[in-house]
C-alpha cells in the first residue's frame, strides 16, 4: 500500500517535471511556436472537429436536428452498408487498385530519380524534370477530356490501329484497358512530381564519394547500388509506409474524371461509392458516414501496420 | 529579436488567424431574410405588398443572369419585383451541381427560400424525410389566393404526392397534360440520306430500321449509325416494344400484380435491339463515355444518321448545323422519325408527368415571407408569365397580327440578351411548354427555327392524333412507400448501358441485374404497392 503511494507520488512529480519543461521549452521558443499556431488551429478547426460526424454511421440523420441530436439507430448503417453488394464491389476495387498503384506505380519515381541523377552532368536534367514535373499540374477534369479524346472511338488510339489495319477498341468500356489506362495515366501525371523528394534525397549526397567510387573502378551499376540506394533507401521506407496508410484512397479525382458505368465492376472504389451514396442514391448520410469510417480505420490499422513492419525489420526509421 | 519585429510577426500571426476563422464566418445572406418599407401596397391582385420583402431564391445559373451585361435594365424582371414588392436575391446553382449542393445546404440548415429540386417523383425518400423533419414548407390548405397554384395542385397527377395529407412543393410544370411530352423523345434523322438509300418514310419495324441505317453506312460509312442527346435516351429505342419501359421509373401490370416496368420480362426485347445495334458497329461506340450532348453534336456535325433527342429550337443548334453541313438546307435534310409500331400494331409515344421537378421553400421562411413567396410563384406559373417571356413586352418586343405573335425585334436583338435576370429565372415555375404548345409563341425572327418549330408543331400534331400515349398509371408511378422510396432507379441507366456492351445473353444479364435490385428491397417494393393499389382500388 505504502509503497503504490510512494509511486503515485513519484509518478506525478515525474509528470509535473516533464510538463514544467515542456512549458519552459514553450516559452523559450514561443515565436516559433506563434508560428505554429495558425496550422495547429487550422488542423483543429477542419480536421479534428468535424470528426465528431463520424457519429452518423451509427445515426439515422435527420436534416432538421443536425448530427448531434439525430436519433441513434445502432448498427443498422452497417447492416446496409454490408448487405450492399455495391460496397464489396467498391471495396474489392480499393484494394486491388491500391495494391497496384504501390506495386506498379510507387517504384517508379526512386527509377526515375536515380536515371536522373545519371544525367546529372548534362544541361539536360532541369528540361527533363521540367518535363516530368508538368503533368502534375494539369486536373483530372483537363486531362480525363484528353484521354478520352484519346481513346474515343475516332480518337488518336482508333485511329493509329486503323492505320495498321487493325480493329478499332473500346478501351475505355473494357475493364482491362481501362485499368491499364488507369495506372499508366497516373504514372505520366504524378511520376515526375513523386521523384522530387528522391531527387533532394541524392542531392544531400557528398560527391566525393562518387569520385572515390570512380577511382576504385566501381561503375555507374555499382555506384548506384553502393551510394545512390543506401541513401534512398530511408526516404523510400517513410513513402512506403504513407502510401500503405493512403491504401484505402484509390485516387477520387482520377477515377471519378475517367469512369462510366461500363466499368463500374473494375473501377469504383469506396470514395466514388461514397459520392454517388450521398448525393445520387437515396441511400443519405448515414450509409456514405458509415463506408467513409470504415475506410479510414482501415487506413488507419494499415498505417500504423506498415509503420511496425518497416521499424521492426526493415532497420529504417518509421514515422 | 527586437520590438518592431514582435509586432510585425505578431500582426502577420494575428492576419493568418483571421484568414483560417474567416473561412467559418456566414456569407450574411442568411435565410431568414429581412424586410423593408416600400410604396407599393398592391401586387394588382388586390393582396396586400405594402412592405418589400426579400426572398433568397437559388435556380440553375441564376448568378449568370444577374451578372450579365443590362441586369440593371431588364424591364420584365424589375416590374417583377416592383409588382410584388420583393428583392430577390440570388443563390447559384449549377445543372451539375444542385443536387450535392442542395443537400449540403439543408443539412447545414443554409437553404435559400425558393429551391427547386427533383425529389418528389426521383427520390420520395428524401422528399417525405425532408417533410417530416420539418426542411421544407407546407402549402396551406386553402390555395384561393393563388389560384394558378390551386389548379396545378388539383390536377389527378399532383394528388399522390401529398405527405401526411400535406403538399410540400409545387410542381413547375412542363406541359399541360402527360400526353404532351410526346415530342420530348425525338428521333432526329437525316431524311436526305435516307431517301438516297432508297428510304423515304419512316420504318415499319426494327430490322427495316436497322437495314435502313446499314444503308445509308453504306453511303455514309464515316457516319455513326445512332447516336444519342445523352445516355439516358436510350430508353426511346423502348417505345417499338414495351414503352412504359420508356419511362424508367413507370410501373406495368403483369398477372394481375403490379411491378416495375425494368422487371418485366418484356423490356428484353428492347435490351436485345440495343445489343444488335452495339454489335452491328449502328450505335455509337461512345455512347457509354459521352458526356451530355456529345451524340447531338455528332449529329449536328453530319457525323450521325439518327439521333435519339435533340433539337433545332436553339440558334447554337442550327448554327452548328449548317457549319457542320456546308451548304445543306435543315428542313430538306432533317425529319422527325416515327417510332416503328410495337408487337400490338400501335405505335406508341413517351408519356411522363405534366412536370418532371418541383419548387421548394425553405421552412424557416416566416408567414409573411411564404404568403409573398407564393403570390410571386403564382404569377410566374401563369400563362401572362409564359407571354412575357416567351414573347417579350406587347408592342414592344411583338406585335399580334391575325391573330399570330410576330417579332419587333431586329436581327442582332434577343430577349434573352434583353431581359439576361428574366431569361436565366423565366423557368423557376414552370417550363412555359403549354405555350408553345397552344402555338401562341412569337414567331421566330430565325428562319430556320422558325421552319424547325412550325415542323415539330404539325409533327406533334400528328403524333398525338394518330399514336397512343404509353400505357402508365401514373396513380402507382407516384404512389409512397417505406420500401418503394428506398428503391432508387438512379443506376438503371448504367445497368443498361452494361447489358448493351457486355458480352452474355442479354436477358441472362438483365436476370443478374434484377438479382441486385432485389437485395435492395425490389420485392418489398412490389409487395407494398400491390397492397396500397389493393386498398385505394387501383
Amino acid at each position: 500500500m505504502e509503497s503504490s503511494t510512494q509511486l503515485e507520488y513519484s509518478g506525478k512529480t515525474t509528470a509535473r517535471r516533464r510538463s514544467g519543461i515542456l512549458w519552459k521549452e514553450i516559452v523559450k521558443h514561443k515565436y516559433l511556436y506563434l508560428l505554429l499556431a495558425p496550422l495547429v488551429i487550422f488542423y483543429i478547426i477542419f480536421t479534428y472537429i468535424p470528426m465528431y460526424g463520424v457519429l452518423l454511421a451509427f445515426k439515422e440523420f435527420d436534416y432538421s436536428k443536425g448530427v448531434l441530436g439525430s436519433p441513434w439507430n445502432h448498427f443498422a448503417n452497417f447492416n446496409a452498408v454490408f448487405g450492399n453488394p455495391g460496397f464489396w464491389t467498391a471495396f474489392r476495387n480499393t484494394l486491388l487498385i491500391s495494391m497496384g498503384r504501390l506495386i506498379i506505380e510507387f517504384p517508379i519515381p526512386i527509377v526515375l530519380a536515380i536515371l536522373l541523377n545519371e544525367i546529372s552532368k548534362g544541361r539536360l536534367t532541369r528540361v527533363f524534370q521540367t518535363v516530368f514535373t508538368f503533368p502534375h499540374f494539369i486536373s483530372w477534369v483537363v486531362l480525363s477530356g484528353i484521354i478520352i479524346g484519346i481513346f474515343n472511338d475516332q480518337g488518336l488510339y482508333n485511329q493509329v490501329l486503323a492505320l495498321f489495319g487493325a480493329e478499332k477498341s473500346s478501351v475505355l468500356t473494357s475493364g482491362p484497358g481501362f485499368t491499364i489506362v488507369l495506372f499508366v495515366s497516373n504514372i505520366w501525371k504524378e511520376a515526375g512530381w513523386s521523384c522530387i523528394l528522391y531527387l533532394a534525397a541524392i542531392a544531400g549526397i557528398n560527391l566525393e564519394l562518387y569520385e572515390a567510387a570512380e577511382v576504385d573502378g566501381a561503375n555507374r551499376l555499382q555506384q548506384m547500388k553502393a551510394i545512390t540506394w543506401p541513401v534512398l533507401k530511408s526516404t523510400a521506407a517513410v513513402l512506403f509506409i504513407l502510401a500503405v496508410g493512403n491504401v484505402m484512397n484509390g485516387g477520387f479525382d482520377q477515377i471519378f474524371n475517367l469512369y462510366n458505368s461500363a466499368v463500374y465492376a473494375y473501377s469504383d472504389i469506396l470514395d466514388t461509392f461514397v459520392y454517388r451514396s450521398a448525393f445520387t442514391d437515396a441511400t443519405g448520410f448515414g450509409f456514405s458516414t458509415t463506408v467513409g469510417l470504415l475506410k479510414s480505420v482501415i487506413n488507419f490499422t494499415l498505417l500504423f501496420g506498415a509503420n511496425y513492419i518497416v521499424t521492426r525489420f526493415g532497420k529504417e526509421e518509421g514515422l | 529579436m527586437n520590438k518592431n519585429k514582435q509586432t510585425l510577426l505578431l500582426a502577420v500571426l494575428m492576419l493568418a488567424v483571421t484568414t483560417v476563422f474567416s473561412g467559418c464566418s456566414s456569407d450574411g445572406n442568411s435565410a431568414n431574410s429581412s424586410s423593408a418599407p416600400a410604396d407599393n401596397a398592391s401586387n394588382g391582385t388586390g393582396q396586400d405588398t405594402s412592405k418589400n420583402i426579400k426572398l433568397n431564391v437559388s435556380f440553375m445559373g441564376i448568378q449568370d443572369g444577374f451578372d450579365a451585361p443590362g441586369a440593371a435594365n431588364d424591364t420584365i424582371f424589375n416590374n417583377l419585383e416592383k409588382q410584388f414588392n420583393v428583392t430577390l436575391n440570388p443563390v447559384q446553382l449549377t445543372w451539375n451541381d444542385y443536387m450535392e449542393k442542395t443537400k449540403v445546404w439543408a443539412a447545414s440548415g443554409q437553404l435559400p427560400d425558393i429551391f427547386p429540386n427533383v425529389i418528389a417523383v426521383d427520390n420520395q425518400a428524401l422528399y417525405a424525410s425532408w417533410a417530416k423533419q420539418g426542411i421544407i414548407k407546407p402549402l396551406p390548405e386553402d390555395l384561393s389566393k393563388y389560384p394558378n397554384i390551386e389548379r396545378i395542385m388539383s390536377l389527378p397527377s399532383v394528388t399522390p404526392l401529398k405527405v401526411d395529407g400535406k403538399f410540400y412543393m409545387i410542381p413547375r410544370m412542363t406541359y399541360n397534360d402527360s400526353s404532351d411530352w410526346i415530342m420530348d423523345r425525338p428521333i432526329l434523322y437525316r431524311k436526305d440520306w435516307a431517301s438516297e438509300a432508297g428510304f423515304t418514310s419512316s420504318p415499319n419495324s426494327f430490322d427495316e430500321f436497322v437495314a435502313m441505317i446499314k444503308a445509308v453506312k453504306k453511303l455514309h460509312p464515316e457516319a455513326v449509325g445512332v447516336t444519342l442527346e445523352n445516355k439516358s435516351y436510350i430508353d426511346t429505342q423502348f417505345l417499338g416494344s414495351f414503352p412504359e419501359m420508356a419511362n424508367s421509373k413507370s410501373w406495368t401490370k403483369e398477372e394481375d400484380e403490379w411491378i416495375p416496368s425494368y422487371d418485366s420480362p418484356r423490356i428484353n426485347e428492347g435490351l436485345k435491339q440495343l445489343r444488335t445495334l452495339y454489335s452491328e458497329g449502328l450505335l455509337d461506340k461512345d455512347f457509354a463515355i459521352q458526356k451530355a450532348s456529345d451524340g447531338t453534336s455528332k449529329f449536328l456535325n453530319g457525323q450521325s444518321f439518327v439521333n435519339y433527342g435533340g433539337t433545332f429550337s436553339t440558334f447554337a443548334n442550327v448554327d452548328a448545323f449548317h457549319k457542320g453541313n456546308p451548304g445543306v438546307n435543315l428542313s430538306d435534310a432533317v425529319g422527325l422519325m416515327s417510332i416503328w409500331p410495337a408487337s400490338d400494331g400501335k405505335r406508341y409515344t413517351f408519356a411522363e408527368t405534366p412536370y418532371w421537378s418541383e419548387i421548394y421553400f425553405n421552412n424557416k421562411m416566416s408567414d409573411e415571407q411564404f404568403d409573398r413567396a407564393l403570390q410571386l410563384i403564382d404569377f410566374m406559373a401563369s400563362e401572362d408569365y409564359s407571354v412575357l417571356v416567351k414573347n417579350g413586352i406587347l408592342n414592344v418586343d411583338y406585335k399580334i397580327e391575325n391573330g399570330k405573335a410576330v417579332s419587333l425585334l431586329s436581327s442582332d436583338e434577343s430577349l434573352a440578351t434583353k431581359y439576361p435576370v428574366t431569361n436565366t429565372l423565366n423557368a423557376l415555375a414552370q417550363w412555359h411548354g403549354a405555350l408553345y404548345k397552344a402555338g401562341k409563341t412569337v414567331l421566330n425572327s430565325n428562319p430556320d427555327i422558325a421552319a424547325w418549330e412550325a415542323y415539330d408543331q404539325e409533327t406533334f400534331k400528328k403524333f398525338k392524333a394518330e399514336y397512343t400515349p404509353a400505357p402508365i398509371n401514373f396513380d402507382i408511378m407516384l404512389m409512397s412507400t417505406p420500401a418503394k422510396n428506398k428503391l432508387s432507379t438512379s443506376t438503371l441507366i448504367d445497368d443498361m448501358v452494361n447489358t448493351i456492351l457486355g458480352e452474355d445473353d442479354p436477358a441472362a444479364m438483365w436476370t443478374k441485374v434484377l438479382k441486385g435490385y432485389e437485395s435492395k428491397g425490389l420485392n418489398d417494393a412490389i409487395k407494398e404497392v400491390n397492397d396500397k393499389a389493393k386498398e385505394l382500388g387501383i
